[in-house]
């Protein structure tokens, strides 16, 4: 297959061509809208699986560069779209969750209004997310997490009610802020090193830089990583995450499996491995600080996941946790611990989206936001049942799940690193992660609906009765159902198939092999 | 005589000639003749572009008489440039006009207030002919006349808004004319000292003066008078007013291209006309400081809004601070070297022409919304954006563009001054553009979020007052505008080659 250097201009406008087109669209169009953007979601897909092979077996590297900024007397500073496996591997994952998403999203918001907008910000958070995964150097990579940060803030907004625009006005104050640190971070380092293209193994201006000057290295590696921490969620730049849950159930899952949380822990692996490289890093002394921060988190989280009694505030501590095994995993210094890093980008992401469709489908469906809500769901939805329990699996790293792949690779990297005493954080959230996913997946199998009685109509006690002996199954609509369990077999198959060529480990090793070359 | 030559004059006398010729013509004519010209100009201004682009300066001597005494015109980078971006902005806002002509003001008949006010259309071809003026003009004196053109006939403009906006007209008229006064007095002074008023002359004639004082009690005046018209803080008291309560399509003019023009003059004295000074460099601190001062104090005085209006004009004053700050860096110094220095003079205009899109456009949307809804209040907006999502849409784009957020001038702009302050270790400067742009970032969600909002009575309103096919034209009026907000955001490498063309270094 011939490789274009267009191929990722094309696969960022792909997106901002579907947002285009149905921006305009009327309310009533319904049809044609989910056509357009089903016809974008395949295409994007597809094209992304094309470019796999050519460029992890063939080191291919397509790359489109336009002149952007002005730099004083010297050379212009570009914007660059690079296809590498990361980038391919981000965007592999943004791919299929976009077409998943948009399947889910058109049962979800099937006869509410708004729609055209909707959609049409869904795929320009989408193209956002692609030009992310493709940017080339630091300054393309900030256009377009900038860019990110406005075109989901009407995504929080979305519902228009006082709490919504509250949540997402949390959600901007804390985006930009974030922003602003990551501003000041990419316009001095370009001021020291120059517009700094991302390498594998680390770019060589920046190596040369930082051991000329290593303090205002290190200060400019905490101003990008504390810029890109505030949306990856670390302790204590967090709290924006479970307020911005009143958003629409596939905002918020696509806010956790990929776009906005993955955006930021993507750009902390950039920083960390082809920035800074992770050789560099290490001898700067500014893993360690990062690692005991990600542990931090990953314990914190786990613990205020514990304590919610609400199931969306409760999977949003848990993407608040999970989400920095990533962060853990590239700053512990060691290749399987950066593979499992890696790995864990894609598998939280399937994992956490199967979770939070099906948090979506009980709400729908049977009304269910409380934890206790979830008693006996099992009987009256046992698909839904069965797809949650999959990824709460998963989460807890129970085998066969891709969560269980990450865990072990993680825990080998952890061994294999100068901080054996990451495993101890590892089976301590492992443990809280049991404790906080296992009394739901109880809950909903084996759960007595015990409150029947208070919860329904004083005048509809017979029928609460009756349905206590014969559960009565819910309707569990296919465009919401499907998406959710087809993660769910992914959850598994990535797991099962984990040595296979061209699975996420597989990729993810082939990288973190880059990453120490 | 080139093209480019007969451009130059062109667009300095056609929309002169425009505007003598719509006082004869009826209103309708008049809407037909003002898109006429302006699409006349956009084309001119091709011309000077792509001389420009290939490295050239174009001059133009009117009449035949050559510097110190004739009219001496000079198609320049920073001159191509605002052509430019004014010949957008302008055949957009022209066209939005002709199209929805009640927002030109409303004038008084015989027995009651009829909204269109047909003396819209002489006055802003005047103004026009001004702007071009104040953007060629190669010395001193044509430089006073057309800002003063400009100057009164936007004092005009705002006038046609109706009783409540002949206050605010008469209080901008007096600033206008004391800020003349004092630049024509220094304009004064210098041309006592160099006998010259051409740019280039009065320059050379001042390197060899040995005593600075006069030459910077002359920028010192000519810099107040300047800073008065663009509204630099503390004097910006009149610009809320005047540009709040300006009809529709006259807000947009104002805040994006008049005060610009102050500001090409301004850039043209400092950085042209005069020499760097030994005794400068206070000023140019107390410039910066001014400049910090309006980021912070205007955007908080912003974000203390009831209407919109009033808080698109207070972003104004905010986002002209961002102007004034790259001052310390401007004149290279001793040790600075002139990269710096060029780099932080192209930021200025990026910013100076981020701003003329997005706040034209922004200010436009405010004027469409009152236009329409009756009111700018904020809290009588809500869900304002419901039948309207193609106005909310261009809102949020020229918002990017005032945020300073990729990809916009703006962003452009602020990334050059940002590089510029880290190089010169005015670490400051990096802590006001933040700020900044957090705090613009808090006034605008102010003013547009409350519109996504869902309206609490969902059905009478649009009912009784559907949405014609005329406000239609016009809201895409509006998104032309803030989508060339983003566009020229890919153009800040571009533009940066152009000012090297003719420019002081």
């Amino acid at each position: 297959m011939v490789v274009n250097d267009l191929i990722p201009l094309g696969l960022v406008l792909l997106s901002v061509a579907v947002a285009v087109v149905i921006f305009p669209l009327p309310q009533r169009l319904a049809r044609l809208r989910s056509t357009v953007n089903l016809v974008g979601a395949v295409t994007k897909l597809v094209l992304v699986m094309l470019l796999v092979p050519p460029v992890v077996a063939d080191g291919a590297r397509p790359e489109f560069a336009v002149p952007f900024l002005p730099a004083g007397g010297g050379e212009a500073i570009s914007l660059v779209l690079r296809v590498d496996p990361l980038a391919l591997f981000f965007a592999g994952l943004s791919a299929v969750l976009w077409l998943l998403t948009t399947i889910y999203a058109i049962g979800y918001l099937k006869g509410t209004a708004y729609q055209s907008r909707f959609f049409g910000f869904f795929s320009l958070c989408v193209a956002a997310t692609v030009g992310i995964s493709f940017s080339g150097n630091l300054i393309t990579f900030l256009v377009f997490y900038e860019l990110l940060t406005l075109v989901t803030y009407p995504l929080v907004a979305h519902w228009g009610d006082e709490k919504s625009l509250k949540a997402a006005r949390l959600y901007m104050r804390y985006a930009l802020g974030g922003g602003v640190a990551l501003l000041v971070g990419v316009v001095w380092l370009t001021m020291e090193a120059g517009p700094a293209d991302f390498a594998e193994g680390g770019a060589a201006d920046v190596a040369e830089f930082a051991a000329g000057s290593p303090t205002v290295a290190v200060i400019i590696f905490a101003l990008l990583v504390g810029g890109l921490g505030v949306k990856s969620a670390l302790v204590p730049l967090h709290s924006w995450l479970p307020a911005a849950m009143v958003a629409p159930a596939p905002v918020s899952a696509l806010l956790h499996a990929v776009a906005v949380v993955k955006a930021g822990v993507f750009g902390i692996v950039r920083v960390v491995d082809d920035v800074y490289g992770i050789e560099v890093a290490w001898e700067l002394g500014v893993l360690t600080p990062l690692l005991v921060v990600a542990s931090i988190t990953i314990i914190y989280g786990s613990y205020q996941a514990l304590r919610q009694t609400e199931i969306k505030r409760r999977l949003a501590y848990s993407t608040v946790s999970q989400v920095s095994y990533v962060v853990l995993g590239v700053t512990m210094f060691s290749m399987a611990g950066t593979a499992g890093g890696v790995v864990h980008l894609v598998h939280q992401g399937i994992m956490k989206i199967t979770l939070f469709f099906c948090a979506g489908l009980f709400a729908e469906s049977m009304g269910a936001h409380k934890i206790s809500d979830l008693r006996g769901a099992g009987r009256r939805m046992p698909w839904t049942s069965a797809a949650f329990t999959v990824g709460a699996f998963g989460m807890i790293g129970l085998p066969p799940t891709a969560g269980f792949i990450s865990k072990w690779q993680l825990g080998l990297g952890a061994l294999d690193s100068p901080h054996p005493w990451v495993l101890v954080v590892l089976v301590v959230s492992s443990l809280l992660n049991a404790a906080y996913f296992l009394p739901v997946v109880y809950n909903l199998w084996f759960g007595e609906k015990k409150n029947e009685q208070e919860n329904d109509d004083a005048d509809a006690p017979a029928i609460a009765h009756e349905r206590e002996q014969v559960p009565e199954r819910v309707h569990e609509p296919g465009p919401l159902l499907v998406p959710a369990l087809c993660t769910a077999g992914f959850t598994l198959i990535v797991g099962l198939a984990a040595s296979l060529p061209f699975s996420p480990l597989e990729i993810a090793q082939f990288i973190a092999e880059g990453v120490f070359s | 005589m080139t093209w480019t030559q007969f451009s130059l004059g062109a667009l300095v006398l056609l929309p002169m000639l425009g505007a003598a010729v719509a006082m004869l013509l009826p209103h309708r004519g008049r809407r037909v003749l003002g898109v006429g010209t302006a699409v006349v100009i956009a084309a001119l201004t091709v011309p000077v572009l792509v001389t420009v682009t290939a490295g050239e300066l174009t001059e133009l001597v009117l009449g035949g008489f050559d510097a110190p005494l004739g009219i001496h015109l000079r198609g320049d980078g920073l001159a191509a440039v605002f052509l430019g971006a004014t010949s957008l902005v302008g055949l957009i806002l022209t066209s939005y006009a002709a199209v929805l002509p009640k927002s030109t003001g409303t004038y008084l008949s015989s027995t009651a207030w009829v909204p269109g006010h047909p003396g819209f259309w002489p006055l802003w071809l005047g103004c026009w002919s001004g702007l071009n003026a104040v953007y060629l003009s190669g010395d001193l004196f044509n430089l006073y006349v057309a800002l003063e053109l400009v100057g009164l006939t936007a004092v005009a403009l705002v006038a046609l808004g109706g009783r409540s906006s002949w206050e605010p007209a008469l209080r901008y008229l007096f600033i206008a004319v004391l800020g003349s006064l004092m630049f024509l007095a220094g304009v004064g002074l210098l041309a006592s000292v160099t006998g010259t008023l051409d740019l280039q002359q009065t320059r050379q004639a001042l390197e060899e003066l040995d005593d600075p004082t006069l030459s910077l009690l002359a920028l010192t005046l000519m810099t107040m008078g300047l800073g008065m018209k663009i509204a630099l803080l503390p004097m910006h008291r009149w610009l809320v007013p005047a540009h709040s309560s300006a009809p529709g399509v006259v807000s947009p003019i104002l805040s994006g291209l008049v005060i610009k023009a102050a500001l090409v003059v301004l850039l043209r004295c400092w950085l042209w006309a005069v020499p760097v000074l030994p005794g400068a460099e206070w000023l140019t601190w107390l410039l910066g400081g001014l400049g910090a001062a309006a980021v912070v104090i205007g955007s908080v005085l912003a974000l203390r809004q009831d209407r919109l209006k009033p808080l698109v004009a207070y972003s104004t004053v905010a986002q002209i601070g961002y102007w004034f700050l790259a001052f310390p860096l401007l004149l290279p110094g001793e040790n600075d070297d002139a990269a710096l220095a060029s780099g932080a003079y192209s930021a200025v205009i990026a910013l100076a022409l981020g701003h003329a899109l997005a706040k034209a456009g922004l200010f436009t949307a405010a004027g469409f919304l009152k236009d329409r809804c009756g009111t700018d209040e904020i809290e009588a907006l809500r869900g304002a954006g419901a039948h309207h999502p193609t106005l909310i849409l261009a809102m949020g784009l020229c918002a990017v563009g005032l945020l300073g957020l990729p990809i916009s001038l703006g962003f452009t702009g602020k990334w050059q001054l940002a590089t510029a302050a880290v190089a010169a270790e005015h670490w400051w400067l990096i802590l006001v553009l933040g700020a900044g742009t957090l705090l613009s970032a808090a006034y605008l969600l102010r003013g547009i979020a409350p519109l996504l909002m869902q309206a609490e009575v969902d059905d009478d309103a649009p009912a009784a007052n559907p949405v014609t096919i005329r406000e239609r034209v016009g809201e895409f009026a509006v998104l032309a505008l803030g989508v060339a907000t983003l566009a020229t955001g890919l153009l800040g490498v571009w533009l940066s080659d152009l000012l090297e063309v003719g420019s002081w270094w």
